[in-house]
C-alpha cells in the first residue's frame, strides 16, 4: 500500500529539479535590470513578475514552515526555514498531530489529493508560481503551476475582510498593500480542508497570517510570514525562507486530476464511493 | 420557488415540453446524470450536518423507517456559491431540525436524494432558488460603449479602478450556427432525433454523442474527475471567466470561476503555453496551446495540441486530438462581449463549422470562489 502512495508523494514533491525548457524562440531580456536592485514597473512599484520581454517564475528554495528533523524528508532534503520546530509555539495537540502525520508520510495531505492551498503551501507549491500584477484593477494574482493550477486573488483597494466569512475556502480572503518594497498580504478565513504549509503543521480557521514578499534582485525574494493561529499555536510567530527566480522558464500547465493514481491508499477504499457529485 | 418538475416523466408524454421542465440548476451537469428524474421519493428526518462546500452542498439528515431503524441520508443541493447568491447560510438549517425533502434518488442505490424541495416542519421552504440565479449577479446595470485601452483596442477587462468578469452565456451547449433543436440548460437534446443535427458529425462521433446524451453525460470526466472545461466550453461555464491584459507581457491570462479556478495564458508575442512538467513535445494540453492576435477590435484565439481526456463542450460533442480551435472575442459595447468559435477537428467533424453566444458583463464582482475537488475524496 505504501509504495504507490510513496510513489504518488515523489511526484508531488518535485522540488529541485525544473524540467522544464524553453522550446520556442529565443526571448532575451530588452530591459535593463540594475544589479543593485529589483525590477520595476514604470510606476517605480517593485516588479515581481519577469521584466517585459523575459519569461520566468517563482520557487520555494527548499522552503519549510521550520526545520523538524522528523519530518518525513528530512533525510534528503534540505529545510530552509529560520525557525527549528522545537522553537515554534505549538500547543501539544498540534505537535502530536504533526509527528503523526509524519510518521505517516503525510498520506492524509489534502494537496495529493489536488486541492489547493494558500499561504505559505501556495509558495512552497513544488513546480513554481508567478505574481500576476494588476495595479489598474487594484489586484494582485498569484497562479500556481500544481496546487491544482489554480489563482489566489489580493485584493490591493484598501477593502477590509468581510465581517462574517460564510464559507472559509482553502486560500482564504487576502488583502494586500505596499510598504515600501514589500508586499505585504493579510488573510484570514482559511478552511480547514487545506493544510496551509507542506510539513503537516495543523492550522485552524482561525489562522490569521500575514506574508511580505520582497524582491531584492531579479533573482531573489524573501518570503516572511506570521502565523497568527490561536487555535494552534500558543503565540503568534515568524518565520521564512528564499524564493528564487527562473529565468527563461515560464509557468506551464498541470493537470494534479489528470492521473491522480493510488486514491484507495489515500482515503481508502470505503470512502471512494459515499459521495461522487 | 424552485421547480419540482420530473424531467422524463414528461419525456413519456411529450419530448418538447421536457425541455422547459427540466430542474434548473446551475451545476456543472445535470441532475439526471446521477439521480433517476423518472420517480421522486419524499423523506422526512433529522438534519445531522451539513456540509457547506463545492461543488455541491450536501445535508444529512437521520431518517427513521416504521420499525424504528434509523438510516443517514445525504440530500444534495446546488453549490453553496449559488445558495448564497439566494440568500442562503450555512446555518439555515439547525443542527436537529426536522425536514421534508422530495426529489430523485441517486442511481445507485446510495442513500443520496436531490432535493426538489426541502421543508421544515413551520412548513417553510428552505434553499430554493429563482429561475433567474445566474442573471441576478449582474445587477442593476449601466450601458456604454467598450471601454479601450489607449491604443484603441476594447478591454476585455473592466476600466481602471473597477472590476468585473464574464457570464450569464446565451447558450448552453455547442450547436451549429444556424442550427435550432430544443435541449435544456445542459444541453440535453429534448428529441434524440435531432443529434445529427447539431454539427456536422462523423458517424462515430454522432454515435458517440448520442450515446453520451442517452446516458445524461454521467461519463462526463469534468463531473467524474473534475477535469477541466477546455475548448469553447470554458466560455459556458456558469461561474465565468476573466481576462487579465498585460500589455507589458503581450499576453491575457484567462482565469475561471468554476471547475478548479484555473488560469490558463495566451500570448501576443507568437509564443504558445508550456506543458506539462514534461515538456512540449507530444505534450497535448487540457487548454491547448493558443497564439492571440487583435483583428481590429477582436481578440482571436489560435489553437490546437488539445488531448482527448476532456469534453470539450456542454452536451457532450465529441472532439479529438486534431481539434484546431479558432476563438474570436469582440466587446461589443460595456456589457456583451461576443463569442464566436470555428471547430476545424477532422478527425470527429465532416467539415469546419462555427458557433457563436455572448457573454454578459457582471460588475462590480470578482470571480466566485469554487473548487470543483472541493468535498470530493
Amino acid at each position: 500500500m505504501l509504495v504507490p502512495l510513496l510513489a504518488v508523494l515523489g511526484a508531488c514533491s518535485q522540488s529541485d529539479e525544473s524540467t522544464t525548457e524553453q522550446t520556442e524562440s529565443a526571448v532575451t531580456q530588452t530591459t535593463v535590470v540594475s544589479a543593485d536592485g529589483p525590477p520595476r514597473l514604470e510606476d517605480g512599484t517593485v516588479n515581481l513578475g519577469p521584466p517585459p520581454g523575459s519569461m520566468g517564475f517563482w520557487t520555494a528554495n527548499n522552503g519549510r514552515l521550520v526545520n523538524d528533523p522528523n519530518n518525513y524528508e528530512a533525510a534528503r532534503r534540505e529545510m530552509n526555514s529560520r525557525v527549528n520546530i522545537e522553537d515554534a509555539p505549538l500547543q501539544p495537540w498540534t505537535l502530536a498531530l504533526t509527528n503523526y502525520r509524519q510518521d505517516t508520510f503525510i498520506a492524509s495531505e489534502p494537496y495529493t489529493r489536488c486541492k489547493p492551498a494558500g499561504g505559505p503551501r501556495q509558495i512552497m507549491s513544488p513546480y513554481g508560481f508567478e505574481i500576476v500584477q494588476m495595479p489598474e484593477m487594484e489586484r494582485v494574482y498569484i497562479l500556481t503551476v500544481s496546487n491544482a493550477m489554480s489563482y489566489r486573488t489580493i485584493y490591493m483597494d484598501g477593502r477590509e475582510h468581510p465581517a462574517e466569512i460564510l464559507r472559509p475556502t482553502y486560500l482564504g480572503h487576502s488583502i494586500g498593500h505596499w510598504e515600501g518594497d514589500t508586499l505585504v498580504i493579510d488573510t484570514v478565513g482559511f478552511s480547514e480542508r487545506s493544510w496551509t504549509n507542506r510539513d503537516g503543521l495543523p492550522t485552524t480557521d482561525k489562522l490569521h497570517l500575514t506574508e511580505r514578499l520582497t524582491r531584492s534582485s531579479l533573482n531573489d525574494m524573501d518570503y516572511t510570514f506570521t502565523i497568527d493561529d490561536p487555535g494552534a499555536y500558543t503565540a503568534p510567530w515568524t518565520s521564512g525562507f528564499g524564493v528564487e527566480w527562473n529565468a527563461d522558464q515560464e509557468v506551464f500547465e498541470y493537470m494534479c486530476q489528470e492521473n491522480n493514481i493510488s486514491p484507495a491508499a489515500m482515503v481508502g477504499e470505503g470512502r471512494l464511493s459515499i459521495i461522487v457529485p | 420557488m424552485k421547480k419540482q418538475y420530473i424531467q422524463c416523466r414528461l419525456i413519456t408524454v411529450t419530448a418538447v415540453l421536457a425541455a422547459f421542465y427540466a430542474p434548473y440548476v446551475w451545476a456543472h451537469h445535470p441532475v439526471s446524470a446521477k439521480f433517476d428524474t423518472t420517480q421522486s421519493v419524499t423523506l422526512t428526518g433529522r438534519v445531522t450536518e451539513v456540509d457547506w462546500a463545492n461543488p455541491h452542498t450536501h445535508i444529512f439528515m437521520s431518517v427513521e423507517d416504521k420499525s424504528g431503524a434509523v438510516k443517514n441520508w445525504a440530500i444534495e443541493l446546488e453549490s453553496p456559491i449559488e445558495l448564497e447568491w439566494g440568500g442562503w447560510r450555512p446555518d439555515t438549517l439547525a443542527i436537529g431540525a426536522v425536514i421534508t425533502v422530495e426529489g430523485p434518488l441517486a442511481r445507485n442505490g446510495t442513500g443520496q436524494i436531490w432535493a426538489n424541495s426541502i421543508i421544515k416542519e413551520d412548513g417553510n421552504s428552505v434553499f430554493d432558488l429563482p429561475d433567474n440565479i445566474l442573471e441576478s449577479q449582474l445587477g442593476s446595470r449601466v450601458e456604454g460603449p467598450a471601454p479601450r485601452w489607449p491604443d484603441g483596442h476594447p478591454r476585455l477587462g473592466a476600466e481602471p479602478g473597477q472590476s468585473g468578469y464574464w457570464s450569464v452565456p446565451s447558450q448552453h451547449s455547442l450547436v451549429e450556427s444556424g442550427v435550432s433543436v430544443a435541449m435544456d440548460k445542459h444541453g440535453i437534446l429534448a428529441d434524440i432525433e435531432d443529434a445529427a443535427n447539431v454539427a456536422p458529425f462523423q458517424d462515430w462521433a454522432r454515435d458517440l454523442y448520442v450515446m453520451r446524451q442517452q446516458n445524461f453525460m454521467k461519463d462526463d470526466p469534468l463531473f467524474l474527475y473534475c477535469i477541466p472545461p477546455g475548448g469553447p466550453r470554458m466560455f459556458q461555464v456558469p461561474y465565468g471567466v476573466q481576462f487579465l491584459e498585460q500589455p507589458i507581457h503581450q499576453r491575457v491570462t484567462v482565469l475561471m470561476g468554476g471547475g478548479n479556478s484555473n488560469w490558463r495564458l495566451i500570448h501576443l508575442d507568437g509564443r504558445e503555453q508550456i506543458g506539462q512538467v514534461t515538456g512540449n513535445d507530444n505534450n497535448p494540453l487540457f487548454f491547448g496551446r493558443g497564439l492571440g492576435r487583435w483583428e481590429g477590435d477582436s481578440f482571436v484565439v489560435d489553437s490546437n495540441g488539445f488531448n482527448e481526456s476532456f469534453w470539450f463542450s456542454n452536451g457532450g460533442l465529441p472532439h479529438t486530438s486534431q481539434l484546431h480551435l479558432i476563438e474570436r472575442f469582440t466587446r461589443v459595447d460595456l456589457n456583451t462581449l461576443q463569442y464566436e468559435v470555428t471547430i476545424d477537428d477532422p478527425g470527429a467533424y465532416t467539415r469546419e463549422w462555427k458557433s457563436a453566444w455572448t457573454l454578459l458583463w457582471v460588475a462590480n464582482k470578482d470571480l466566485p470562489d469554487h473548487y470543483c475537488q472541493d468535498n470530493r475524496p
